[in-house]
């Protein structure tokens, strides 16, 4: 219903704005840019006066230089398809490109495209794909290097956040996709019950220290042990509902190595001054299975015994839904969704609970020799390229560089607005971190924005080597069979990693995984 | 001549049948065995017009070799026989009772109605019904002082809460069965033992059971087929963890073939999973017909 109201509302304001300037692309992009909430009401007639006139003041405008061209994007269904269909029309009224947009379930992209790009001539220009299987797709899609140095070919390349342009986009030295949506993680904690003065006191009381957000694991494993408590006893001045869990990991088969990564990285790191790595560079040995990965997962484990009893079967949902929806962990490691529905909060489970209130912060790292040793991994997450043997290579990275550029991208990554519906893009550029728009939008999501400068800055890249899901999953399944007790010790389920990850290695050809892992670490600037 | 006419006719109503066939059920099913015999991994970067290489039986001699398939294949029979118990004990009782029933009719709609539900959709139900702190069901235990049963997030528990959401969408579906076995039964044997003083036990046992014997091989075929194949709800609700708990053969296959992206092992897996469903159906129809 919203949303159209919207719409009549933008094209009232496209429409004054084509008669009263005349021109075309101007008409096309105030109709399609300014958010509805920002305009003034009208009513139904008008509305349709002023879609006339869009029209007819698109036609009178200059030559649009792709007119006719019709570009095919394979995209991730659902929400994240939102957006390309929304912007189709604003990239026909400037370039005329038609956008044919084709969407396939997410677990279907990596085999879908593949088989697509493969194809002679391809099956798409555009296709969105996870940056974590540049291994598998760099030879077919198109190097970005040259588009981008053309006049006016700069999609805003030093506006996207550091991270990004070197994990996701960056490969082997040269650009292969530019982000779309900018996947990383934060530590989310109760500011509430961190800034409550009675916790502070027992806290400083009980460790001899001040209750401070953790910087390392340590400190998390403290806090989170002080913070875990059971129904009847005492929280923020109050009697706790519910039992109350100082920590809670994401650990569902499947996605539970993220959670042990976040402890691996800063320990792997500390333990080779500051060299973070799945691997030995020269021998493509695997570094999982030493001992500092050991001590990693014996934290995690610690970390296990703090949370509730199900968090072996915590996938997103469930996490999400005991942290925000039930309000019964203190600290957690999730995506940016938590900051940006940082309002959806539930109050602690006490009889009389404080305001509830959010606090973000990087993830815990390692302290050694007075060096903090902390990092963010970067997700890999949905990037766009143009596919190589595209018959219209321009076309396709101009509309690349439209949908991820910084006027389009920033009304994706506000999502969901009265103009753009959830599109589930999280924020990479600058621009969208410090707008003015954004914030004064979406007030609740200010600390995030804030924690996101500093935590991309550290960042750390995600495994994406051929192989890569692989090599992940039996990680996983590792980590995951020794939380749950099939394996007793975590010294026996990473060497059990490891031989699996030697295995992967040999059969993929160690040679060439050994290039494709010092490309993955050739980054730009 | 009129014998040949009609037999042309006769294919010609055929034909577009057998080809639909031969489209949808024999081509991939060649094409699969065809992947079965080759490394087809979609990693391997191939030249235009080249094929995967053909590896002979390599990836069925690999599957000998893999305890994760072993342990699967384990796994897959325990989840198949207990989830068979339950479900024909439960749904042959609950036809039973039903049968007893005079006014029926609206029950019987309302108890086949999980069998309707989409397996994806069991398989979120599952999760919000067995979810340790918030799930109805531990709560329902705790007030018989029953306390934080792990169910799908516990490795002891994750396969029996597979076994139980299966039992409680299927279990209809064999009451269903049982309940048209008895109506269809012939009322004069039932009555001249009654009349012989059979009581209702052993009126059971030697009277009901072996004449609904066909109808149940039928139920449990029909079942074990769909058991050996099940893969929704174990996606959904455990993806097969924690650790390897509740990863049944089918999972496996499909981890190996759309994860590790190695199409020939899981096609090969694929195979012997058929192999292994036709001495099943084969043991099952033979007990059928005796």
């Amino acid at each position: 219903m919203s949303e159209k109201k919207g719409t009549s509302r933008r094209e009232f304001l496209a429409g004054v704005g084509g008669a009263v300037a005349g021109l075309a692309v101007g008409a096309a992009v105030g109709w399609s840019l300014k958010p509805a909430e920002m305009a003034p009401p009208e009513v139904r007639t008008e509305t349709v006066v002023q879609t006339q006139t869009v029209t007819q003041t698109v036609t009178a405008g200059p030559p649009r230089p792709f007119e006719g061209v019709k570009i095919t994007a394979l995209v991730h269904s659902g929400h994240q398809a939102v957006p390309w269909k929304k912007w189709s029309q604003v990239i026909k009224d400037r370039w005329g490109i038609e956008l044919e947009v084709v969407e396939t379930p997410p677990e279907d992209i990596y085999s879908k495209a593949l088989l697509g790009i493969q194809a002679s001539p391809p099956e798409y220009d555009i296709i969105q794909w996870n940056s974590a299987w540049i291994g598998d797709f760099e030879p077919f899609i198109q190097p970005l290097d040259e588009f981008m140095s053309k006049p006016e070919g700069d999609p805003g390349w030093g506006d996207i956040i550091s991270g990004y342009r070197n994990f996701q986009n960056t490969w082997g030295g040269k650009v292969y996709s530019l982000t779309l949506d900018g996947d990383t993680f934060f530590l989310y904690y109760r500011k509430d019950l961190f800034d409550h003065p009675e916790e502070r006191d027992n806290f400083k009381s009980q460790y001899g220290r001040e209750l401070t957000v953790p910087r390392t694991w340590e400190e998390a494993l403290e806090v989170a042990e002080f913070f875990t408590r059971k129904k009847g006893e005492k929280l923020a001045g109050s009697t706790l509902t519910k039992d109350f869990f100082g920590i809670a990991d994401q650990l569902r088969r499947g996605r539970s190595y993220y959670w042990y990564l976040f402890r691996y990285v800063p320990y792997i790191a500390a333990a080779r001054n500051g060299q973070g790595d799945y691997f030995d560079r020269d021998t493509m040995e695997p570094l999982i299975n030493t001992d500092a990965a050991v001590e990693a997962l014996e934290v995690l484990k610690r970390s296990k015994d703090l949370a509730p009893p199900g968090v072996l079967g915590f996938e997103w949902d469930e996490l999400f839904t005991a942290a925000m929806k039930e309000g019964i962990i203190g600290m957690w490691i999730h995506w940016p969704d938590e900051g940006k529905r940082s309002d959806e909060l539930a109050p602690l489970p006490v009889e009389n609970p404080p305001k509830p209130q959010l606090g973000v912060a990087m993830i815990p790292g390692v302290e050694k020799d007075g060096k903090l040793y902390q990092y963010t991994i970067v997700d890999a997450a949905w990037v766009v390229s143009v596919v190589k043997g595209s018959k219209n290579p321009e076309a396709a990275y101009t509309v690349i560089k439209f949908i991820t550029g910084p006027e389009a991208s920033l009304e994706n990554v506000m999502a969901p607005t009265d103009f753009m519906p959830d599109t589930g893009h999280d924020p990479y550029r600058y621009s969208h971190i410090h707008s003015y728009r954004f914030r004064k939008l979406k007030p609740h999501a200010v600390p995030l924005l804030d924690a996101y400068a500093e935590a991309l800055e550290k960042g750390f890249p995600l495994l994406k080597i051929p192989g890569a899901f692989e090599y992940l999953d039996k990680l996983d399944l590792g980590i995951s069979k020794y939380l749950a007790g099939e394996i007793m010790s975590a010294k026996e389920a990473l060497d059990g990693v490891a031989k699996e990850w030697e295995q992967i290695t040999d059969k993929l050809g160690r040679d060439k995984q050994k290039e494709f892992y010092r490309k993955m670490w050739e980054l730009i600037g | 001549m009129v014998k040949t006419s009609n037999r042309l006719y006769a294919w010609a109503l055929i034909l577009p049948t057998i080809l639909v066939l031969i489209v949808v059920v024999v081509y991939p099913l060649i094409y699969s065995l065809n992947v079965a015999f080759r490394n087809a991994d979609l990693r391997i970067r191939l030249n235009p017009g080249e094929e995967y290489p053909f590896i002979g039986l390599d990836n069925f001699l690999r599957i000998l070799d893999d305890s994760r398939f072993h342990d699967a294949l384990l796994r897959t029979a325990y989840y198949v026989g207990l989830g068979l118990a339950i479900q024909l004990s439960a749904g042959l009782g609950v036809a039973l009772l039903l049968f007893n029933l005079t006014k029926r009719r609206a029950l019987v709609t309302a108890l086949i109605l999980p069998s309707m539900v989409i397996p994806v959709a069991v398989g979120w139900t599952g999760r919000l019904l067995f979810h340790p702190t918030a799930g109805p069901v531990n709560y329902i235990l705790s007030l018989f002082g029953v306390e934080g049963i792990g169910w799908v997030n516990s490795a002891q528990y994750s396969l029996l809460t597979l076994i139980l959401i299966d039992s409680w969408q299927w279990t209809p579906f064999i009451m269903l069965i049982s309940y048209a076995g008895l109506l269809s039964l012939p009322q004069e044997v039932v009555e001249s033992a009654k009349v012989d003083g059979a009581g209702g036990f052993r009126l059971f046992i030697h009277i009901i059971l072996p004449l609904l014997k066909p109808v149940l091989l039928v139920a449990i075929l029909i079942r074990v087929l769909e058991m050996l194949r099940a893969f929704d709800v174990v996606y959904v609700l455990t993806y097969g963890g924690p650790g390897t708990s509740s990863e049944i053969v089918t999972f496996y296959a499909f981890i190996a073939g759309f994860r590790y992206f190695e199409l020939g092992y899981s096609a090969a897996m694929g195979w012997i999973i058929v192999i292994l469903l036709s001495i099943i159906l084969t043991l099952l129809v033979r007990v059928i017909r005796a």
